[in-house]
């Protein structure tokens, strides 16, 4: 006969049968809490008021592709220029390619916009492929969500996380044309934090001939340095950390005959960011975000230039009257300026005279193009579910930054900027999803639009979307364009010039300041399609680009002074479709047809191409071998640009060992010509040339889960 | 020790349940009805107070099935001479178990591993059967199928306990025109890092596995694959709540018409297996689905087996 004993007890008479059945998860007994809570759902691409290309990093090494310039050749509508070795041409829907500065590139939230020069210098990012999970290109103005300097695109490289790395991963890239490129990662877990390491060393030997550079000085070489560590500090909040440093050095070839040794320019980038995320209930989440980077270069070279050109009496006459300079050393009179000139001239003249046959004596010393640019920035995101289908994201932020150089400013400027915005999302029902966003900033530079978005996308079905958006944005001048103050001051100035060993090139650069924002006025109809039987998503839109108050003039000494009177217009359509039919094949198209119209300034067509395309595939074969092919185009329509044609072919073997993965890859690149040629805005286009149209190279890689 | 069999040998303890019982609102099922063994009533073990269970007994008795229900903070009656023993969850498994009862039993919404994990501890001999919980690999890989209308490389993690499932998994992938890529579970990676081994999978699937699966580890798994942009199918209602794309799964109303045919046909020398789920339905979370951009089509809802 069984007694009937009390389950406690029970439980205390046979020891663990107790703990057994009150502590092992039951989770068919057990209510889970939600974990994806709305405040942590992504917009879908159906909901998204812009079209957006998203890179992942499988498709990068299916591709090939080893470098994040090359990676922006899948964006529809992206003008790549690789102009020499460390510099790339980059921007969305072209226009202006002298110094092309519309477009913003953020690293996990971490602008790597420079703030005294308004440029991204793509070889000098200090993030290495292997670290990247993908790459998020919103196409379109993006003022609204990112503030200004986001005016054509937006390049969102988003990072892996150090639980989403291997603990150990180690990589090699060789190719023939003398590229190297060895990776180092570690990862592991330390208490409660998780924390990765990558170090990278990249060489290679840029193009085989320059025309301003028989020998073909452009090399580059950088490392790389990126650690991150992230904690969970309850179920509710997380810490990220990470600190990113590139340092190496970027062969420039000479820019004149009066340089004696090449301008290589030196560079330290620093960049260290905190995320704090507090998830205060399933509908709302806040974000701190802390970032400061430091980015500088030291550029220096011995030039030899005539007396003449260091004469103090002539940089004051330049700073009158830059054609009575001219005139001067044109072995002209000059004439038709003001009396001060007139009066200057006379005393450059006797200066001149002075120094008799030594005039034109060339006086050798060491100038330089040194530059510190910093900026600190706090900012905090709030996002909200108000109600079910209504969501709104906002916050404010504070910037200072920063430049530092006797070159370009005599010294030091600053300035700072705030800033609020929000971005609403509602969907009232079915059929339709609203967005409607603005940003708004206070930059001490000068005054910055309010940038508002508008989108309405329509879902005629589950599987289409129709989308209309309005959006305004804008790229504020930068510490350079507002508060130029650039001489070149030479040192060790042999022979000495008038007893002095210090001299200034006669020629400068005050900014009168006074510039407004540059602005675009965007309309788009977009469609988006996702046709699961193929796995295929397509993204199609239409699209016209009013730009206005651009500052087009070349940025140089003798060039004329920055204003806002640029303008130019841009229409057309661009098609990405990525097709994913089965587990074993794969494909893309990428096409983009642009018109560049009403250009105020021709500058504004020297990064144009009407027609831009991509097209590739991958196939898996039953024993692992992966197959890759790709073909980019573009028709280099713009001023002094050549087209670029080339097609890829990669084929990629992993081997797979329980916590082990090797792998090699092995590409072939075909370029349809062995030139690039492009412009800087002088009479001759510069052309950057390879030997061969083939480059080879191959790729071993291991990692140890 | 009381046993209810008919009023008159009712004792105080089975009075009270009784009128608990009737309290509930039940139609049909009367403490005092049965008038012979082969309509002796079921012996009801529930385990915690999970809602499903309570719903599975309402859904029992209003189709007539006489149940003396004990809940689980309630002390075991004498199971060996019950006609039928039901265990509803795993905890109520385990404790019937413990009891040593030798009396037929069958166990229902306790995972296939908690059933086999108790199998291990009957004696030999024992009449048991089971209904498992989670939907089958059929019916996932049915959902699969029908979510994505396309062959897609499904990833799944196998680790000593679900080993055995292996097999289902690859015919199931095989019938629905899938393509199944596993990975071996390794003790040492956390399961962010064990994912990895998954990650040209392009939708995870998950069956309930105590060796993986924690609250904690749930969480890691649905941050991580979600992160990933990887859906996860599986395995039931909650956890689609909690964040997976969608899962085929067995609703209480669904268990109670698989529980009344094993009922009305149970015979004790003739049992059948342990089994899936008869009849089961598809739970969604459409949020999740838009938000990875998988399309769901109006048909996904309504695939399953209706009783």
């Amino acid at each position: 006969m069984l007694l009937r004993i009390p389950v406690a007890a029970l439980a205390a008479l046979c020891g663990i049968a107790e703990a057994q059945v009150q502590t092992s998860f039951d989770p068919f007994d057990e209510p889970l809490e939600a974990v994806i809570t709305p405040t942590r759902l992504r917009q879908s691409l159906h909901d998204v008021p812009a079209s957006v290309t998203v890179i992942t990093a499988a498709a990068m090494r299916d591709l090939g592709i080893s470098s994040l310039p090359e990676a922006l050749r899948l964006v529809p509508g992206m003008a790549v220029v690789h102009a020499t070795g460390p510099d790339y041409q980059i921007s969305y829907h072209g226009t202006n390619g002298l110094s092309p500065r519309r477009m913003n590139v953020l690293i996990d939230g971490i602008s790597v916009y420079r703030p005294a020069f308004s440029e991204v210098i793509w070889s000098q990012l200090p993030v290495a492929i292997d670290d990247i999970e993908r790459i998020e290109i919103t196409r379109g103005p993006s003022s609204a969500a990112y503030g200004p300097n986001s005016m054509l695109a937006v390049v969102n490289i988003i990072t892996k996380q150090p639980s989403d790395a291997p603990s150990t991963h180690a990589s090699f890239l060789v190719d023939s044309r003398g590229s190297r490129k060895l990776t180092g990662q570690a990862s592991g877990r330390f208490g409660n934090w998780t924390a990765s390491a990558t170090a990278e060393r990249e060489q290679n030997d840029g193009f085989d001939r320059l025309s301003q550079d028989e020998s073909g000085h452009d090399g580059l070489q950088v490392n790389r340095v990126r650690l991150r560590a992230q904690s969970k500090l309850t179920s509710n909040r997380t810490i990220d950390v990470q600190a990113l440093v590139a340092q190496g050095t970027a062969e420039v070839p000479f820019a004149d005959n009066f340089q004696r040794t090449y301008p290589d320019r030196r560079f330290v980038d620093g960049y260290v960011s905190a995320l704090w995320t507090e998830r205060t209930s399933a509908n709302q989440e806040y974000q701190l975000q802390l970032n400061h980077t430091r980015q500088a270069s030291r550029q220096r070279w011995t030039t030899c230039l005539p007396a003449v050109a260091l004469l103090p009496e002539m940089y004051d006459l330049w700073r009158l009257s830059p054609s009575y300079t001219e005139a001067i050393l044109s072995g002209r009179s000059p004439s038709g300026g003001s009396p001060e000139a007139d009066a200057q001239a006379l005393r450059v003249l006797a200066s001149i005279q002075r120094l008799g046959d030594r005039a034109l004596q060339p006086m050798c010393g060491m100038t330089n193009q040194d530059a510190t640019q910093s900026r600190t920035e706090v900012e905090v995101q709030s996002t909200l579910q108000l109600a079910g289908n209504l969501r709104l994201v906002s916050g404010l932020g504070y910037r200072q930054q920063r430049g530092e150089s006797q070159t370009y400013l005599a010294g030091s400027q600053r300035s700072h900027v705030a800033w609020a915005f929000g971005n609403l999302e509602a969907r009232p029902g079915p059929s339709l999803t609203l967005n409607a966003g603005a940003f708004a900033e206070r930059d001490s530079l000068g005054p910055a639009p309010i940038a508002p978005r508008f989108g309405v996308n329509w879902h005629l079905s589950p599987t289409q979307t129709v989308r209309l958006a309005y959006a305004r944005g804008s790229r504020s001048p930068d510490i350079q364009e507002q508060q130029a103050r650039w001489t070149y001051t030479f040192t060790n100035v042999t022979p000495p010039l008038l007893g002095s060993t210090t001299a200034r090139l006669y020629q400068s650069r005050f900014a009168p300041g006074g510039l407004d924002s540059e602005r675009i006025t965007s309309r788009e109809v977009g469609y988006v399609a996702n046709v699961s039987e193929y796995g295929l998503i397509v993204d199609a839109r239409l699209f016209r680009d009013s730009l206005s108050s651009l500052i087009s003039e070349r940025t140089n000494l003798a060039g004329a002074l920055p204003t806002n009177d640029g303008a130019v217009t841009l229409r057309g359509g661009e098609i990405q479709a990525d097709l994913h039919w089965s587990p074993r094949w794969a494909a893309f198209f990428k096409y983009a047809l642009l018109e560049n119209r009403d250009s105020t300034n021709s500058l504004e067509r020297t990064m144009f191409s009407r027609h831009s395309a991509a097209l590739g595939g991958t196939y898996v074969t039953s024993n692992g071998w992966r197959l890759s092919f790709a073909r980019y185009a573009m028709s280099g329509d713009g001023i002094q640009q050549s087209r670029y044609g080339r097609s890829d072919v990669v084929a990629l073997r992993e081997w797979v060992s329980a916590d082990w993965r090797w792998s090699a890859t092995v590409g072939l690149q075909r370029l349809d010509k062995r030139s690039t040629s492009y412009s800087i805005g002088s009479p001759e286009a510069l052309r950057s040339s390879f030997d061969g149209r083939t480059n080879v190279y191959l790729q071993l890689s291991m990692w140890h889960l | 020790m009381a046993s209810v069999d008919s009023l008159t040998h009712e004792g105080p303890d089975a009075r009270r349940r009784c009128i608990v019982h009737f309290g509930l609102g039940v139609l049909g099922a009367s403490c005092g009805s049965l008038s012979s063994a082969r309509d002796a009533p079921v012996h009801v073990v529930v385990s915690g107070a999970a809602p499903r269970a309570m719903q599975v007994v309402e859904g029992l008795r209003q189709r007539g099935v006489a149940l003396v229900v004990t809940m689980h903070d309630e002390p075991l009656a004498d199971l060996a001479t019950a006609r039928l023993t039901l265990a509803l969850g795993a905890a109520a498994l385990r404790r019937v178990i413990d009891a040593r009862t030798s009396g037929p039993l069958l166990s229902a919404l306790a995972s296939r591993e908690a059933v086999e994990e108790a199998r291990r501890r009957l004696p030999a001999g024992s009449a048991f059967t089971a209904i498992y919980a989670e939907a089958s690999p059929a019916s996932q890989m049915q959902l699969i199928q029908s979510l994505f209308r396309r062959t897609v490389r499904v990833g799944f993690l196998l680790s000593s306990t679900t080993a055995t499932l292996q097999p289902e998994l690859e015919r199931a992938a095989q019938d629905f025109n899938q393509m199944l890529h596993t990975a071996r579970l390794d003790g040492e990676l956390t399961l962010t890092r064990q994912l990895l081994k998954l990650a040209a999978a392009e939708v995870l699937l998950i069956f309930p596995d105590s060796s993986v699966f924690t609250p904690t580890s749930i969480r890691e798994l649905l941050e991580t694959s979600y992160r990933r942009r990887q859906p996860v199918i599986g395995f039931n209602d909650s956890l689609v709540a909690a964040g997976t794309i969608a899962s085929a799964f067995s609703s209480a109303h669904d268990t109670v018409a698989h529980l009344h045919h094993v009922l009305a046909t149970w015979q004790r020398d003739m049992l059948l297996p342990p089994q899936y789920p008869k009849y089961w339905q598809v739970a969604l979370n459409d949020q999740v689905a838009r938000s990875l951009d998988v399309v769901v089509h109006a048909q996904v809802r309504r695939i399953g087996v209706r009783p």
